[in-house]
């Protein structure tokens, strides 16, 4: 075999592509060629050197954050057929009663009460920035974008300038998701916007919650009697940063 | 529906394969949060399509839809402009008769250098081009064959072989590169030196 049918093999010699027998081949040709040898020298050195980078461990924040979100998505309510066979028989009672329950639910609660809100609001993020109605007042300034708010609706919502360097205030709209009228402040971090969704509930206080929706990322909380959603396709990491920034700098939050 | 039963499996098949999914992106992307980005994009998507996963080569499966995933948004966010241009044309199922290495033809200084294991080989790494890394991650760090990378990356294994040979080159040219930089700085710096001290 000549030097040039050697070299056009020595890759896959070096990545071990190669059959027993043209691998010998090889072996041979190079005990008495150095110049075969000295290629494949280099392609050994270059090979070394990239093995030698670094490799890194997942951080466990992400790790974390992944077996939140496949919670999140699984429904984990659901039982499984194996453990829970016992309960076939008694399946249609349970139907029959968690039926009957929904509908008086539905009956007797406004429509605020919706569980598929999360997803409601992605779709109003992601409305507001394909529909081109991202901002009915564009402003930096809080003291421009919160009395923008009075009078169209019936309570307050607290509007912080930018939290942080990173982060710009760019103003707030008027929004109507699951049959409320809601505020949404809007703010950027580098290229990503958040729209944070401020209503009045009924609801009980509840703490900080993170979760994915189609992609996006979404963390609320309630308090005092208003639900605060945070949307955006930022990651998760920094939008609770910038989400308990935000709640941080609400007086009654900080108490 | 994806049950509790179905997280769990797919946590157990999948969170071994976290360390690689995560090289790769940042391999791919050059950029930690970027990289956290693509996992956790891929790790959702790959959930989603489990119950249609016939559970062959979990790993495979997790690796194509992490590189889709930070392809994906290198696309969307056009990185690729400034990177060392990627020549498409060059990686069709023929190039590989013409990708060789037997156009090495080094100075003794020049096999020296190289022979030296550089523990700053991953500046020359970040500045391929990423399909470039791509590869040399999932040859060189991940150890897959060229059909396993064909697999991966859904491109011949004739592709494979003609990509991997010309990321090997350009990462030698760019590394002897830097190398001729640093040594004409450190040679500046001492004839700096030599002449400070006469």
């Amino acid at each position: 075999m000549t030097c040039k049918n050697i070299e056009s093999q020595l890759e896959r010699y070096l990545d071990a592509e190669l059959t027993f027998s043209d691998r010998r081949e090889i072996d041979s040709h190079i005990e008495n060629c150095t110049h075969c040898a000295n290629q494949l020298n280099q392609l050994k050195a270059i090979q070394r050197n990239v093995r030698n980078v670094d490799f890194k461990k997942c951080p466990s924040s992400l790790k974390n954050s992944i077996r939140a979100n496949l919670r999140d998505i699984s429904n984990e309510d659901i039982p499984t057929n194996n453990s829970f066979q016992w309960l076939n028989f008694s399946a249609g009672l349970l139907f029959f009663i968690a039926a009957a329950t929904w509908v008086t639910f539905q009956i007797l609660t406004p429509p605020t009460k919706n569980i598929d809100l999360s997803l409601q609001l992605v779709d109003a993020h992601i409305r507001s920035i394909q529909v081109d109605h991202l901002l009915d007042i564009a402003s930096s300034n809080k003291h421009t974008v919160k009395p923008w708010f009075t009078g169209r609706l019936d309570f307050s919502p607290l509007v912080t300038n930018s939290t942080s360097h990173s982060t710009k205030l760019l103003g707030g709209r008027m929004d109507y998701v699951n049959g409320r009228t809601m505020a949404a402040l809007v703010y950027k971090i580098r290229k990503h916007l958040i729209n944070v969704f401020v209503f009045n509930t009924n609801g009980i206080k509840s703490k900080t919650k993170t979760m994915t929706k189609k992609g996006y990322q979404l963390i609320s909380r309630t308090t005092n009697g208003l639900s605060y959603w945070a949307v955006s396709d930022l990651n998760q990491k920094e939008l609770k940063a910038f989400f308990d920034e935000y709640l941080q700098s609400l007086k009654h939050f900080a108490n | 529906m994806l049950t509790k039963r179905d997280r769990e499996k797919f946590e157990r098949l999948t969170m071994k394969h976290l360390d690689a999914a995560y090289n790769l992106a940042l391999w791919i992307m050059k950029n930690p949060t970027e990289a956290e980005d693509v996992v956790q994009t891929a790790y959702l998507k790959a959930f989603e399509n489990f119950l249609r996963f016939d559970e062959t080569n979990v790993g495979g499966w997790i690796l194509t839809i992490v590189r889709n995933s930070a392809f994906n948004l290198l696309k969307k966010r056009k990185l690729h402009s400034n990177l060392v241009s990627f020549d498409e044309a060059a990686h069709s199922d023929n190039s590989n008769k013409t990708t060789q290495l037997n156009d090495y033809h080094l100075t003794p200084d020049e096999l020296l250098c190289l022979n030296s294991i550089d523990n700053n080989i991953l500046e020359s790494i970040n500045k391929l081009s990423p399909e470039y890394r791509e590869i040399l991650f999932l040859r060189e760090i991940e150890e897959l064959s060229y059909k396993e990378i064909a697999e991966v990356t859904n491109i011949a294994t004739g592709t494979v072989m003609s990509r991997l040979s010309r990321a090997r080159k350009s990462l030698r040219k760019l590394f002897l590169d830097r190398k001729k930089r640093e040594a004409t700085i450190n040679n500046t710096v001492k004839k700096g030196n030599t002449r400070s001290s006469e």
